[in-house]
């Protein structure tokens, strides 16, 4: 099966790397608006206001790293035994772990630059702090799997995409419940 | 010698100067050199807020304390008490039996159950509508957190309030108004704002109530502000045309900005969260118009602050009216700049009330201008997680009633010889390519005979294979696959 997919290179590697970094810092952009409320009002909780900002950023964006990991193993697990995904000629998925997980990062990295940049919004339209820090992140998941399930279209036939979709259908649930 | 002493007055002098905070006075004396005002005349709000704050400088909500003969003494019940004679004093009737709303509450500081005070007075008309008029008179004299008292005897919080509600009502005493008005000083508010919420609780007709004008920290800071919503509301843009229209010293509120923003180093943090942290906010929650009259500097440098460049009166001891007037560099200055902060605050209520359009202004404008749903938490939520719970609803039907019309890919088990394409039953090469060989024969017959039986088969990963057979030992397996859809 196609949990064994493990075709990689150095090149791969690298960017995976990279792309893993950049995700997590992608995630310090996202989450600056609701952290800085947070900060506010946590104020001094961990000694002064500094260090309660840096811990604030830091549980936010590395929680929320650590739960885009998990759902883009868990995911490409579910994918890649699916009977309904796309195969290449050895019956395995078309993509390799290393490949998937490069796919979701970019997507996500891409979702949470726009989403980071739209919290600059939030700073000067009145009464949407509720919107910007509860409805944003669901927009954004949803962005995500769009871009996800594009990128990985992309790669497919045509007639692999309704099988596509509905090896993904599931682990866009997985997505939708753990990219924050 | 005389050229020495002269330079050391000079130099205590300054030091004086410096540390009485002369700096902080600055713009404080910057509004009180302004331009022509029209004041309303008759009023008196510094002899008032003296005549308060110096007779009751303990006021704290809950605090009874054992006084020789005349056995135990509610310093916040003699301070509304106080207020209640003033007001009866001008003519006005108790809007109820009593011109004091008893209520009880649980104090959070002393885990008890305490008894409060509202005074509310009316004045009225022949219409049903109302506006409330309203200060908080209780201060936190008495309150300490970690050992450290909190306050002073509440000349900002909110004596000056208690002196503005009451010189409002000498004003008013003698207008005809097509509207009532009634006065209320709220008791109990620095220990959770429980006056407020038992007025509104006592309250029938709530939709009657054309507007609620909250008197809390408005004078003392750098300027007067008047606060409604974060949203622009129809009632704030009315009562800043009067104010310009009568050079009141009422600044504009800055250009919005999102509570994330300012940073806590002054100590106050955003100015829509000061603004909110008063009696108004509850009517506001209500969905009632408000005019929230605070006086602080919503643009200092360092964040917003009383003065610019310090936030230190606040739920402090500086809180006290001796502190005030050192501040502001002696007893005329300050008399001069808290009367005319105050008095810019009745000119406006005074001259809003007597504005013909006003009563359709405050019927029309809508509290939060009309954009209530975005500030209720409830409704965002239920539209954001409406939105994921309806999306994983979709993608579970889609995926149930896709599944059937779509061809599942052949599933291979792969063996030591090759893979088996679970479906037909082939054994093949890594090409996918039928292999005809003898030995591999019966590896495929022996897994695939487990596969027939079992539904499934393992994967070389799995920790069922530490036999190395590849083949499913475990027919249990089945039921706890919850990834795999074959």
């Amino acid at each position: 099966m196609s949990v064994l997919n493990e075709k990689t290179n150095d090149k791969t590697r690298i960017i995976l790397y990279v792309f893993r970094t950049v995700l997590l810092l992608s995630f310090f952009y996202k989450i600056w608006f609701m952290a800085e409320m947070q900060s506010n009002a946590f104020v001094n909780s961990f000694g002064n206001i500094m260090l309660t900002k840096i811990m604030v950023y830091i549980i936010n964006a590395v929680t929320a790293w650590l739960m885009c990991w998990f759902a883009t193993h868990l995911t490409y697990i579910m994918i890649s035994r699916s009977q309904y995904c796309p195969i290449n000629n050895n019956g395995d998925f078309i993509l390799s772990k290393n490949d998937y997980h490069i796919i979701v990062y970019f997507a996500i990295i891409i979702s949470n630059i726009i989403a980071g940049s739209l919290n600059f919004v939030a700073y000067t339209v009145p009464v949407s702090i509720l919107l910007f820090v509860l409805l944003m992140p669901v927009l954004m998941a949803i962005l995500s799997i769009v871009l996800i399930f594009t990128l990985i279209a992309i790669k497919c036939d045509k007639k692999d995409i309704k099988g596509l979709f509905v090896s993904m259908a599931m682990p866009c649930v997985i997505f939708l419940l753990l990219l924050r | 010698m005389k050229k020495r002493v002269f330079i050391f007055l000079v130099i205590i002098l300054s030091l004086t100067m410096i540390l009485s905070g002369c700096t902080s006075n600055k713009s404080a004396l910057e509004v009180a050199q302004g331009e022509t005002t029209n004041f309303v005349q008759g009023t008196k709000p510094f002899e008032t807020l003296t005549e308060f704050v110096k007779s009751y400088p303990n006021r704290t909500a809950g605090y009874v304390e054992l006084n020789g003969e005349n056995g135990y003494v509610d310093y916040s019940y003699n301070a509304v008490n106080w207020i209640s004679e003033q007001l009866l004093e001008m003519g006005y009737s108790p809007s109820y039996e009593e011109p004091l709303q008893e209520f009880y509450y649980s104090n959070p500081f002393t885990n008890k159950n305490e008894k409060g005070y509202n005074a509310i007075f009316k004045k009225e008309s022949a219409s049903d509508k109302k506006v409330v008029i309203g200060a908080h008179y209780d201060n936190v004299a008495s309150l300490a957190v970690d050992g450290k008292i909190l306050g002073g005897d509440g000349t900002y919080s909110s004596g000056v309030g208690i002196a503005t509600l009451i010189e409002t009502a000498r004003v008013l005493k003698d207008k005809n108004l097509p509207f009532d008005v009634e006065f209320v000083a709220f008791g109990a508010s620095e220990v959770g704002g429980f006056g407020s919420m038992k007025y509104l609780e006592s309250q029938n007709k709530k939709e009657n109530i054309l507007l609620m004008i909250d008197f809390d920290r408005n004078a003392i800071g750098d300027y007067v502000y008047m606060y409604s919503s974060e949203a622009k509301t129809k009632h704030n843009n009315f009562f800043y045309d009067i104010a310009k229209q009568n050079q009141l010293y009422i600044k504009e509120l800055p250009k919005y900005m999102s509570p994330a923003l300012i940073a806590t180093s002054a100590g106050n943090g955003i100015y829509v969260n000061e603004a909110m942290y008063a009696e108004s906010d509850l009517f506001l929650k209500e969905g009632i118009n408000i005019i929230n009259f605070i006086s602080m500097n919503f643009s200092a440098k360092g964040g917003v602050c009383e003065n610019e460049g310090s936030a230190d009166i606040l739920y402090t001891v500086n809180d006290n009216l001796d502190n005030v007037i050192l501040r502001c560099g002696g007893d005329s200055v300050a008399q001069e700049v808290i009367s005319r902060q105050i008095n810019s605050a009745i000119s406006t209520v005074v001259y809003a009330f007597e504005n013909e359009n006003f009563v359709n202004v405050m019927q029309e404008s809508k509290a939060n201008g009309g954009k209530d749903w975005m500030l209720n938490v409830a409704t965002v939520s239920y539209i954001a997680y409406g939105i994921l719970g309806g999306l994983i609803l979709i993608l579970f039907v889609l995926y149930f009633s896709l599944r059937k019309k779509t061809k599942q890919h052949d599933v291979y088990i792969n063996t030591m010889y090759g893979r088996v394409n679970a479906k037909t039953g082939q054994f093949v090469n890594q090409n996918n390519e039928p292999i005809n060989d003898d030995k591999v024969a019966s590896e495929f017959e022996k897994i695939f005979k487990d596969f027939q039986e079992t539904g499934r088969v393992n994967n070389h990963n799995s920790n069922d294979n530490k036999d190395g057979d590849n083949i499913n030992n475990n027919t249990n397996d089945k039921d706890k696959d919850i990834f795999g859809d074959y």
